[in-house]
C-alpha cells in the first residue's frame, strides 16, 4: 500500500475527529456536554495523537497528546470542564487544525507553536492542581486534610483491599447468619435488629468504596425483612443470585464473604438455560421495518418488546453485574420516556443488541463451565403481590411528564431509574414530600460532609445531578422524604450554613398562576433549563445513501400512484354506469320483468357498496401517504442548527479579534433542510457571516461617530416557507458602497458605465457575485482566503438556491439565502407543448408572459422580446426539445428562466398548473438528453418530462457564439 | 500454516497500517479487521484467529470491555495495542489480570517505515511469540 493513501486516510480521520472536538467544545460553552461527549472529546483527542505518531508528525502529537492528558483529568478525575479550558482547548484545537492543514499539504512534519505547548502544560498543572476541589478562595483557609489525601493518590486497588480485610470477615459473618435464616427449614432464632445490622454494615462498605457489597447487604436485609416461609421459591432463585454476584466479588479479590452459604441449588446444564432464553431472544430477532407500520403497530411493538426486556432483565441478574442491568434499565426508561415512537424502538433495537451479545457470551462461558442456573423459576412471570422492585421495569410512570410538571430538569431523567417510580409516583399523589436542594459541595469539605450527612439521616433516598454554573459545578439533590419540606428546608440552612447552600425548595407541582421557585436574592443564578437539551436516548441509525435513495424513489412511485387513483376516482365512470343501471332497471321495470329488474338492482347495489368503498379506501391510502411523505422527507432532512453551531465562535473570534463588538443572534435553527444542502452549505455560509463581519461592521468607535448603538447587531435568521427555507444573514453595519461597485463593475468588464446608469442600486449591487469581484481596499485576514461572493453564489445554486443582497448605505446589509427544503421533491411549473407536458423546476421561474406576435422581433436570427427595457432570447422549448416548431398563434406565451445571470425565454403553447413533483432519477434514455432533467408520472398518469434549465442554457450559449 | 490474526482499532487508517506491518511477516496472516469492540466479538467467531491486536480507546465498545467478553467466548490470545496502555500503566495491569497476552505500544514514525524495520517490529515478534505459547 502506498504512503498516499495513509497520508489521505490521516487527511480524513483527522479532519473528522477536529470536527468533532469543535463541536463540542462549542457546545460546552453553553452547557453541560455530559459523560457522553466528555468521552467522545477525549476519544477524538486521542485518536488525533495516535495518528499524528504514527504518521511520524511530533507536532501535532505534541499538541494533542497534552490536550488528551487534560481531558483525562474531566473524565477520570471529575475535573470540571470550566470555560477557561474550554476556551484553551479551542485554541489548541485551531493549532491542531492549522497544523493539519499544512502537514497534509506538505506531507511532511510541522512544529507546533512553542507558547500553546507551554500554556498547556501550565493548564494541565494547574488543573490537576486544583481539581474538582475547593475554589481558590477557600483553600488556603482551611488546609483539609481531605485534600492532601487526594493529592496522594494512593493505588484504589490498594485502598479496597485494605477495606476488605477491614470488612470481609464481618460481611462473611453477617451473610452466613442471614443465610442460615432465610434458607434452612428450621430457621434459627434471628436477632431483631440483624436487618438494621446488616443496613449499617452496607453504609460502612459504601462509605469505605465496597460498593458492590453495599448492594449484596442491601438486599440481604431487604430478604430478612420480608416475612415469608423459608421454603420460598422465590426467595430461594434471589438468594442465589445474590450469592452468584457475591462470589463474583470473591472471585475477583480472592477473598472468602460466605457467597457459597446462600446457594441451596444444584446447577442445572447449561442446555437448559439456553432453551429457556430461546424464546425473548427470538422476539428480539425481528427485523422491524420502522415504514411499514402503522403509528399503533409500532405502539404494539414496543409493548412486545417490553414483555421480552422483562424476561431478559432477568435474566441479565445471571448474566452481568447489577450495575450493568440498572444502567440498561435507566436507559429503556429513558427511551420510553422520549415522546417519539420511532426513536424510543430505535433506542430499545440498540440497547438490544447489546443484552442479546452479553447474554449470548455468557451463555458460552456459563455452557463451559457448567456452572448454570435453573431458569424456569427465572422465567416464571413475577408474582403479582410483591414484585421485586430491582427487577421490574415499570414503563408506564413518566418520567418527562413529572419533571416538568414540578419544574425539575429534564436531566434528571437521566438518574433516575425504575427503583425511582415509586417514589416519584407518591410525591406527585402527595403522599410523599420531596424537597430540591441545589448545593455548592466544593465550598469546604466540612460543610460538604455534614451536608451528605444530614441528607442520608432525613431522607428515604435521594438523586442528585451535577450544575454547571458560570465556572462553578453545584449539585441539585432530589430528597425523598416523608418530613414537612419547609422545616426540612430550614432545618437544613441551621445545619449546614447558608454558605453552601445556593438554593432549596419543597417540590411541588408547578401551575400556572405559582411559581415555587425562591431563589435566594445573593446567590448565583442556577441554569435549570440548559440551552442544549441533553441527549438522552436519541440514537442515530446509520442507513445507506442508496437504501434512502430507493426508498424515497419508491414512496415518489406511491404518489404517482395515489394521483391516478385519485383522478380515475374523479372520472367516476362508475357513477355513470350506476346511473344508466338505474335507467335500464326502470325500463325494464315498466315492461314487468320483475326478476331482471330485481338482478339489476342488486348489481347496482354491489357497485355502488364497492364504490363508497373504494373512496374509502382512496382516502385513507391518501391519508397514510401523506404521512409517509413527511417522514421520508424527514429521513434526509436535519435541522439547521447543525449548521448554525460553529457560527457563534467564529463571529466571536473575529470580532475580538478586530476589536469589534458584535451582538449575534440566530433563529430558526430547527427549521430544516435536506442533509446535502446542509453539507454545501457551510462554507458559503461562514463566508457570509465572515464578510459581514469583517467588511459590514463598525469598530465601537466608528458605530458610535455614525450615531449607532456601539454594540453592532448581526442575526441570522431561518424559516420555512412552503417547499423552501430561506436564510437571512443580516448586519446593521455600513452597508454596501453601491458607487465603488459599480465602478468596480466597469473597470473589470462586466458592463458598461452606459448600461450601469440604466440600471437600479439592487441590480448593482448583485455584481459583487461576479467572479473575482471584490472591493475590500485591503487584504484582510478574512477576505484574503480566496474565496469570493462569486464562489458563495455557485455554491448555492449548485444545491437548487438562490442568494440576494440588498443593503442601505449607513444602515447595514442583508444576504437572502432560498433553498429548497428537499432535493427530491421540487415544485414544478407545468407547461403543455402540443399534446406534451413539460415541467420546468419552479425555482428557475421567473415569470411567465404573454404578448402580441409583433412584439417578438427577430435579431440575428435570434427571436428576442424586449422586456422592460431589457433584451430576451426567446427559443421555442418545441423545438429545441422535439425539434419542431410550435404552431404560432396571434398572442405568444413564454416562461422567462434564468440560471446564473442568464435569462431566456421559453415559447409554450400553454402553463398548465404548478405541483409538487417528485423528481426521481431520470431514466438513461432521458439522461441522453442534455435538455432533460427527470421524468415523472403526474396525477392522469401521463408522462412528464422536466427540463434541465441548466444545461439548455448552456447549450444555447453554445449555440449563440 | 500462518498465524491467523484480526487487528481492532477504531481508526480505518491505523488498521491498513497495522494490517501492513503484520502481513510484512510470510508467517503472519491478517484474516480481518473490526471497528469496535462489539464488531471484534463478531468477528472472532466468525474468523476464529490466532491473535487478537486490540485498541483500548473505542467508540461502541472499549478494549477491556472487549477483553473481558473475549476471554469468555474464544481461546483466541489478544495482544493489546494501544498508546493508553504504556508497560506499568494501570490500564496495562488491568488488561493483563483480564487475561491479556501482552501489552505493547502503537506504532510510531510510519513515514520512516521500510521494509526490513517492518518485519523487525515489535508487533511482528510479539504476535510469533504469543502464539506459540
Amino acid at each position: 500500500m502506498s504512503m498516499d493513501f495513509f497520508w489521505e486516510q490521516f487527511g480524513v480521520e483527522c479532519a473528522e475527529h477536529l470536527q468533532q472536538i469543535e463541536r463540542l467544545l462549542t457546545q460546552a460553552l453553553e452547557g453541560p456536554v455530559g459523560n457522553d461527549g466528555i468521552s467522545q472529546l477525549f476519544r477524538s483527542m486521542h485518536s488525533i495523537k495516535g495518528l499524528s505518531k504514527a504518521m511520524g508528525l511530533t507536532g501535532m502529537e505534541s499538541v494533542a497528546h497534552r490536550c488528551e492528558d487534560i481531558l483525562g483529568l474531566v473524565r477520570d478525575k471529575g475535573v470540571p470542564l470550566v470555560t477557561d479550558m474550554v476556551q484553551l482547548l479551542q485554541r489548541a484545537n485551531d493549532m491542531l487544525s492549522s497544523l493539519h492543514e499544512q502537514v497534509t499539504a506538505a506531507r511532511s512534519d510541522s512544529p507546533a507553536d512553542n507558547a500553546l505547548l507551554l500554556s498547556l502544560d501550565n493548564a494541565y498543572q494547574r488543573f490537576s492542581r486544583d481539581g474538582g476541589a475547593a475554589p481558590a478562595a477557600a483553600a488556603p483557609a482551611a488546609p483539609e486534610p481531605v485534600a492532601e489525601a487526594v493529592e496522594e493518590e494512593p493505588d484504589p486497588l490498594d485502598v479496597l483491599m485494605r477495606a476488605l480485610d477491614d470488612f470481609g470477615p464481618d460481611v462473611a459473618r453477617m451473610v452466613e447468619r442471614i443465610a442460615a435464616y432465610c434458607l434452612d427449614a428450621a430457621p434459627a432464632a434471628l436477632n431483631r435488629s440483624t436487618a438494621k445490622e446488616a443496613r449499617s454494615l452496607a453504609i460502612r462498605c459504601g462509605d469505605a468504596g465496597l460498593s458492590a457489597l453495599t448492594d449484596v447487604l442491601e438486599a440481604l436485609a431487604d430478604e430478612v425483612a420480608r416475612k415469608i416461609p423459608a421454603t420460598d421459591d422465590e426467595r430461594i432463585a434471589k438468594l442465589a443470585r445474590i450469592g452468584q454476584e457475591l462470589r463474583q466479588v470473591e472471585a475477583a479479590f480472592g477473598v472468602d464473604l460466605g457467597g457459597s452459604a446462600l446457594s441451596l441449588r444444584p446447577p442445572a446444564h447449561g442446555e437448559a438455560m439456553a432453551q429457556a432464553i430461546a424464546a425473548p431472544l427470538s422476539a428480539l430477532d425481528l427485523n422491524v421495518s420502522l415504514v411499514d407500520l402503522s403509528e399503533d403497530q409500532l405502539a404494539d411493538v414496543i409493548a412486545d418488546l417490553w414483555d421480552g426486556l422483562r424476561v431478559i432483565d432477568r435474566l441479565l441478574v445471571f448474566a452481568d453485574d447489577r450495575n450493568a442491568q440498572t444502567a440498561l434499565c435507566d436507559r429503556l426508561s429513558v427511551a420510553a420516556a422520549a415522546s417519539d415512537v420511532g426513536i424510543a424502538l430505535a433506542d430499545l433495537l440498540v440497547d438490544l443488541d447489546g443484552v442479546r451479545d452479553r447474554l449470548y457470551d455468557r451463555l458460552v462461558s456459563l455452557d463451559d463451565s457448567g456452572d448454570a442456573f435453573d431458569l424456569r423459576t427465572e422465567l416464571a412471570p413475577p408474582p403479582a403481590a410483591e414484585p421485586d422492585p430491582s427487577i421490574v421495569v415499570a414503563p408506564s410512570f413518566d418520567v418527562a411528564q413529572f419533571l416538568k410538571d414540578h419544574g425539575l430538569h429534564d436531566e434528571f431523567a437521566l438518574c433516575i431509574s425504575h427503583e425511582y417510580y415509586d417514589q416519584l409516583e407518591a410525591v406527585r399523589d402527595g403522599t410523599l414530600n420531596a424537597v430540591l436542594i441545589t448545593i455548592d459541595l466544593n465550598y469546604d469539605a466540612a460543610s460538604a460532609k455534614q451536608f451528605l450527612g444530614w441528607v442520608r439521616s432525613k431522607a428515604l433516598s435521594s438523586i442528585s445531578r451535577s450544575v454547571i454554573s458560570g465556572d462553578e459545578t453545584l449539585f441539585e439533590f432530589l430528597v425523598f422524604t416523608s418530613e414537612n419540606p419547609g422545616e426540612l428546608v430550614r432545618e437544613l440552612e441551621a445545619v449546614v450554613g447558608p454558605s453552601i447552600v445556593v438554593e432549596s425548595r419543597a417540590v411541588t407541582r408547578l401551575d400556572e398562576t405559582a411559581q415555587v421557585v425562591e431563589a435566594r436574592p445573593d446567590a448565583p443564578p442556577v441554569e435549570t433549563s440548559g440551552a442544549i437539551t441533553p441527549t438522552p436516548a436519541l440514537t442515530q441509525l446509520r442507513v445507506s445513501a442508496a437504501a434512502l435513495d430507493g426508498f424515497m424513489s419508491q414512496v415518489g412511485c406511491l404518489v404517482s400512484v395515489r394521483s391516478r387513483l385519485s383522478v380515475m376516482l374523479q372520472d367516476d365512470n362508475l357513477g355513470r354506469l350506476l346511473d344508466s343501471v338505474a335507467d335500464v332497471g326502470r325500463r325494464l321495470g315498466a315492461k314487468g320483468m320483475r326478476e331482471e329488474v330485481a338482478l339489476l338492482e342488486e348489481v347496482r347495489n354491489v357497485l355502488q357498496d364497492n364504490r363508497s368503498r373504494l373512496q374509502g379506501i382512496q382516502g385513507e391510502f391518501s391519508r397514510h401517504l401523506s404521512l409517509l411523505q413527511e417522514t421520508a422527507l424527514d429521513l434526509r432532512v436535519l435541522p439547521l442548527s447543525n449548521l448554525f453551531a460553529r457560527l457563534p465562535r467564529i463571529v466571536r473570534d473575529l470580532g475580538a479579534l478586530q476589536g469589534k463588538d458584535v451582538r449575534f443572534v440566530m433563529t430558526g435553527g430547527e427549521t430544516v433542510v435536506d442533509k446535502s444542502i446542509i453539507e454545501a452549505l457551510v462554507d458559503p455560509l461562514i463566508h457570509i457571516v465572515r464578510n459581514a463581519v469583517d467588511h459590514g461592521l463598525e469598530t465601537p468607535a466608528d458605530r458610535i461617530a455614525a450615531g449607532k448603538s456601539a454594540q453592532a447587531m448581526l442575526t441570522l435568521a431561518a424559516v420555512q416557507q412552503g417547499g423552501e427555507a430561506k436564510l437571512s444573514v443580516i448586519d446593521d453595519g455600513r452597508g454596501i458602497n453601491v458607487q465603488r461597485v459599480g465602478q468596480k463593475a466597469v473597470e473589470r468588464g462586466l458592463t458598461t458605465a452606459e448600461k450601469l446608469a440604466a440600471m437600479s442600486n439592487e441590480q448593482i449591487i448583485q455584481f459583487i457575485f461576479e467572479p473575482g469581484f471584490s472591493t475590500a481596499a485591503a487584504v484582510t485576514e478574512t477576505s484574503g482566503r480566496g474565496v469570493g461572493m462569486d464562489i458563495v453564489r455557485t455554491a448555492v445554486v449548485s444545491i437548487g438556491g438562490k442568494v440576494l443582497v440588498s443593503s442601505e448605505p449607513g444602515k447595514g446589509t442583508t444576504f437572502d439565502i432560498t433553498l429548497p427544503i428537499s432535493a427530491a421533491i421540487q415544485n414544478t411549473l407545468v407547461v403543455r407543448i402540443g399534446d406534451h407536458q413539460i415541467g420546468i423546476p419552479s425555482r428557475y421561474v421567473d415569470e411567465v408572459q404573454q404578448v402580441d406576435r409583433s412584439e417578438i422581433r427577430d435579431l440575428h436570427d435570434q427571436k428576442v422580446h424586449l422586456l422592460r427595457g431589457h433584451v430576451l432570447p426567446l427559443h421555442h422549448l418545441n423545438s429545441i426539445l422535439m425539434g419542431g416548431e410550435s404552431k404560432t398563434d396571434e398572442r405568444v406565451m413564454f416562461v422567462v428562466v434564468s440560471a446564473g445571470e442568464r435569462r431566456i425565454g421559453l415559447i409554450v403553447d400553454a402553463v398548465v398548473r404548478r405541483e409538487e413533483m417528485f423528481l426521481t432519477k431520470p431514466h438513461p434514455l432521458v439522461r441522453r438528453s442534455p435538455y432533460l432533467f427527470s421524468a415523472t408520472v403526474s396525477g392522469d398518469g401521463k408522462l412528464i418530462l422536466i427540463v434541465d434549465v441548466d444545461g439548455l442554457m448552456g447549450r444555447m450559449a453554445h449555440a449563440e457564439m | 500454516m500462518a498465524i491467523k490474526v484480526l487487528v481492532v482499532d477504531d481508526s480505518v487508517m491505523m488498521q491498513m497500517l497495522v494490517t501492513e506491518i503484520v502481513s510484512s511477516d510470510p508467517n503472519l496472516e491478517v484474516v480481518g479487521t473490526a471497528d469496535n469492540g462489539k464488531d471484534a466479538l463478531a468477528r472472532v467467531r466468525e474468523l476464529e484467529p490466532d491473535v487478537v491486536l486490540l485498541d483500548i480507546e473505542m467508540p461502541v465498545m472499549d478494549g477491556i470491555e472487549t477483553l473481558k467478553r473475549l476471554k469468555l467466548i474464544s481461546k483466541t490470545k489478544v495482544v493489546i495495542l494501544s498508546s493508553v496502555a504504556q508497560a506499568g500503566s494501570p490500564k496495562a495491569i488491568e488488561a493483563k489480570a483480564l487475561g491479556a497476552a501482552d501489552v505493547i505500544a502503537k506504532p510510531s514514525g510510519a513515514v520512516s517505515l521500510d521494509l526490513e524495520s517492518k518485519r523487525g517490529h515489535l508487533i511482528t515478534s510479539t504476535i510469533r511469540r504469543v502464539a506459540k505459547g
